[in-house]
């Protein structure tokens, strides 16, 4: 018995101190005062290695010295599982326990952080060790206004940020499909038929057509050439014998909060938004949200339009009804890279069989509602394609390490050879004179590094990295840590036809979307609490009222039934929001 | 009174002898207390988020105080009452179809005379318990679609064609809800019963058998009186739980033509505090206080009732 009791003991204390012991942090041991801790969003693809210090280009970079006193460092990179990034993120709020360097993809803004005294004011110390980048914050708008805000009434360094050369390709845009173009329509000019087809069977992207559409081009550029293309494919479905498919389908709420086809019919998203004017607006009960819901009111009448598309809650708005699209079915849609060209033909005899996919940019409108809706640019894009990259935190409690290196060695980043080491990493011939490994290169199949230089001058990616699916590219640069990246020097290797479906989607770049934007990291903590209050209530409203306009429930054309979601909106206070909003897009009107 | 005298009474002890004569024992209960006030009752000071509008940065103590703010805001949404009807009638037949099945299916698992046939069954009829609310959702979505199995099923019964989770008529996604639930929690849920059916004294079986009683009579009148305790202390545990309603699940099955019958409190609590852009802690911890209230009125409630009117079976 005694010896029981002893065990019991023993055992009840061991777990209360197992207990105690988990609720306690995990402190690091790192001391050193050139060691610094890097806070990533997200991992490189596991496949290639599990810690991003083993990144080659950041082994190149770890192998130099640094700063004045050519100082040797060394990076640890904290990187939470996917999907708790945020709580992560508050857990390091909790205790105190910050990285040196913190991505800022699910931090607040810059300003507040800086109140909250999170994160370090860096303006002398970007103007001491990072000459290259504050060089770079005062020719270029855009990066100065994601990393500089007003602080007691003078302009302050907040953030690291990343620049693009020029707006990058997006992952993500509308495609169709122009086989059945070809194949099932007719010149609108001339009415004679398509001609077109693979020039080389192997090649996915060896497509060659005569595709004329009705606006005069050989791409989708209007609302009517979406109609016009919507026919065809009418005809083509009914040809092919397929009887519960559609055109197109829409994103679930029957809009996009953040843009799209809805910004398409002057300017209006169905929230707030800033004007060409810099004027912000509440596009809600707008004109322009009319003449859009008019427009997909008709194309759900004419049963061009997926008919269940407001039960498909579960898909992301670029793999709406993924099976029906993959099988061949579906005309037009918002899809990713890998879907474009032949990519989908599964070569089953089926209906993907001879397949090509084109890219295609938003449309503008003009055949629906007045004047003032028809012939404007889409103006607010979801996602979409910015000049600014990455941006970085230099957080409370660096500064008790030496922070010179660190800061030189993000600073060669903005460099013309930096920012080659940034966007396409280091060649095995830079390891090998370093005096590094080199297997990275050999076992992935770029024996060479990832680029060669062009007959233009370009940098040319190499075939392995154009034709690869996951993150070989990544795996090999820098790209994760803030600098310059090269877009407009980069030969991607893409062929024409996919590179001009590439160019398609970032042809309307994001104007007027507020939410994230400059103007919204100056708001302060109250004001925006109090918008994303009255904007939870208005999508509430939106999400549940819009597809009824849409599949004709309610009578869009009717006065009546639009004044009352016009009252209903007008209920919400949206006019609150516009008074909140205004003076920060005053004080900071950039937007892209 | 004299039967009463002569009864035994134990020595007092205080509270101290007793723990150092056993205090192997509650050394054993030490890591379970420790367990209770670090994750119970020390986190119950963050209901003070419901009071405040509070931001992770500046803390408990540095965040704004708003009062009744929040609560103001949640009673008065644009939905609310919506979301609370629905939460209430899912409730409902939760505590009365949900509660009934699994007591029927322990009954009809302990008269089985296949020993090996009833574990197979009651192994089987544990297995959804552990599959993930979004596999089971997944499932659901694709054999109640236009064109899923069950949806044939029922239109060859004369049922009308359609995506039964797109209908917004009540009671249709109150009764697929709770159904999906019985589906789930029906083994589990009634592993208490079938280990509360299994102490009934076989001699009270034999006995009423030879006085003539058939299986159903000896069902309602022997085994059903044995395990009332069991079914009490379940029913008033699961009232208190079953305000709790929906929150992965309906997430995952609802859509905002549905929100008018599949909204319930949590899920729109959600879409208000983090539906908009931000996170709204505040109106998140309100909502969560008046929830746990709730429940523990009807908890309270339901044991007072018990205690009334079930021969004073209660949990407490």
């Amino acid at each position: 018995m005694k010896g029981f009791k002893k065990w019991a003991l023993a055992a009840a204390a061991g777990l209360t101190a197992l207990f105690l012991t988990g609720c306690g942090g995990g402190g690091g041991s790192a001391s050193v005062e050139h060691t610094y801790s890097i806070w990533l969003y997200n991992a490189q693809d596991a496949s290639f290695y599990t810690d991003y210090a083993e990144n080659p280009t950041i082994q190149y970079l770890l192998s130099k010295t640094w700063g004045e006193n050519e100082d040797t460092i060394a990076l640890e990179f904290q990187v939470p599982p996917a999907g708790s990034q945020q709580n992560n993120y508050e857990t390091m709020i909790a205790t105190g326990d910050f990285p040196t360097l913190m991505q800022n993809s699910v931090a607040d803004a810059p300003p507040r952080m800086l109140e909250s005294e999170m994160i370090l004011d860096i303006t002398e110390l970007v103007e001491q060790y990072m000459p290259n980048y504050y060089n770079l914050l005062q020719t270029n708008e855009a990066l100065r206004n994601k990393a500089v805000f007003p602080v007691d009434g003078q302009d302050r360094i907040l953030a690291i940020y990343g620049a693009n050369e020029d707006y990058p390709y997006y992952f993500s845009g509308t495609m169709y499909r122009r086989d059945w173009i070809v194949k099932y329509g007719k010149n609108p000019q001339t009415g004679a038929s398509f001609t077109g087809g693979y020039t080389d069977p192997n090649d996915v992207d060896s497509w060659v057509d005569d595709v004329v559409f009705p606006s005069g081009g050989t791409d989708p550029v209007y609302i009517s050439d979406w109609e016009w293309m919507f026919e065809i494919f009418t005809e083509a479905m009914a040809d092919l014998g397929i009887t519960d498919s559609y055109c197109t389908s829409m994103y679930y709420p029957g809009y996009m909060w953040s843009g799209g086809l809805c910004s398409c019919f002057g300017e209006a998203i169905p929230i707030w938004y800033k004007g060409s004017d810099d004027i912000v607006r509440f596009g809600g009960d707008s004109e322009s949200m009319r003449a859009y819901l008019q427009c997909l009111n008709n194309w759900y009448e004419k049963g061009w339009l997926d008919q269940d598309f407001n039960e498909r809650t579960a898909d992301i708005f670029y793999a709406i009804d993924d099976t029906n699209k993959r099988l061949g079915r579906v005309g037009l849609w918002i899809g990713t890279q890998g879907e474009l060209g032949g990519r989908l033909d599964m070569h089953d005899g089926g209906l993907t069989e001879g397949i090509y996919v084109a890219g295609c940019a938003w449309p503008i409108n003009d055949v629906y509602g007045d004047e003032s809706c028809k012939n404007v640019e889409p103006w607010c894009t979801p996602g979409g394609s910015s000049l600014v990259g990455t941006g970085f935190l230099v957080m409370e409690g660096a500064d008790e390490k030496d922070l010179g290196p660190l800061l030189a060695m993000l600073d060669y980043l903005y460099t013309e050879e930096g920012a080659l080491l940034h966007t396409l990493g280091a060649t095995p011939a830079q390891m090998e004179e370093a005096g590094l490994d080199t297997s990275f290169y050999e076992k992935n199949g770029i024996a060479e590094g990832t680029y060669t230089i062009g007959e233009d001058g370009r940098y040319k990616k190499v075939s392995a990295i154009t034709n690869d699916a996951g993150g070989l590219l990544t795996a090999s640069c820098c790209d994760k840590l803030p600098g310059y990246t090269l877009v407009s020097s980069v030969d991607e290797g893409y062929a024409e036809t996919y590179e001009n479906s590439m160019k398609a989607w970032v042809k309307y770049v994001n104007k007027g979307q507020i939410w994230g934007s400059d103007a919204f990291s100056l708001m302060s903590s109250e004001d925006m609490s109090a918008v994303g209050d009255l904007q939870s209530k208005v999508l509430n409203y939106l999400e549940q009222h819009t597809y009824e306009f849409i599949k004709g429930i309610t009578d869009i054309d009717s006065d009546e039934d639009w004044g009352n979601w016009c009252t209903m909106l007008r209920k919400f206070n949206y006019q609150k929001g516009i008074d909140l909003l205004q003076p920060y897009i005053d004080m900071n009107p950039f937007i892209g | 009174m004299a039967r009463e005298k002569n009864q035994y009474k134990p020595p007092k002890v205080t509270w101290k002898q007793d723990a150092k004569r056993n205090w192997s024992v509650y050394a054993m209960y030490l890591p379970a207390f420790v367990m209770t006030v670090v994750l119970s009752y020390i986190p119950m000071f963050g209901i003070i988020m419901a009071f405040e509008d509070y931001e992770v940065r500046k803390g408990f103590f540095g965040s704004r105080w708003v009062g009744l703010e929040h609560f103001r805001t949640l009673f008065t949404g644009p939905d609310f009452l919506g979301a609370l009807r629905n939460t209430v009638c899912i409730m409902l037949i939760k505590c009365t179809l949900g509660f009934v099945a699994p007591i029927l299916f322990a009954f009809f698992l302990s008269m089985l005379k296949s020993r090996k046939y009833k574990r197979t069954v009651q192994t089987m009829s544990y297995l959804p318990n552990f599959v993930a609310a979004v596999v089971v959702t997944s499932l659901l979505v694709e054999f109640l679609a236009k064109d899923g199995p069950l949806t044939m099923l029922l239109t060859k019964l004369g049922a009308e064609n359609q995506n039964w989770l797109a209908n917004n008529k009540i009671p249709v996604f109150w009764i697929i809800y709770v159904l999906m639930g019985v589906w789930q929690g029906i083994g589990w849920g009634s592993i208490m019963y079938v280990a509360s059916i299994a102490t009934v004294s076989g001699d009270l079986h034999e006995a009423a058998a030879i006085d003539g009683a058939s299986r159903l009579q000896r069902m309602t009148k022997i085994t059903l009186p044995c395990i009332m305790p069991m079914i009490v202390m379940m029913f008033v545990l699961n009232v208190g739980l079953s305000f709790s309603v929906g929150y992965d699940s309906i997430l995952l099955l609802y859509m905002p033509s549905t929100y008018n019958v599949a909204d319930t409190v949590y899920t729109y609590t959600y879409r208000m505090a983090f539906g908009g852009g931000g996170n709204n802690y505040g109106l998140s911890a309100a909502s969560g206080l008046f929830q746990s209230i709730v429940a523990t009125t009807l908890l309270i409630g339901s044991n007072t009732l018990s205690k009334k009117f079930g021969d004073g079976h209660s949990l407490f």
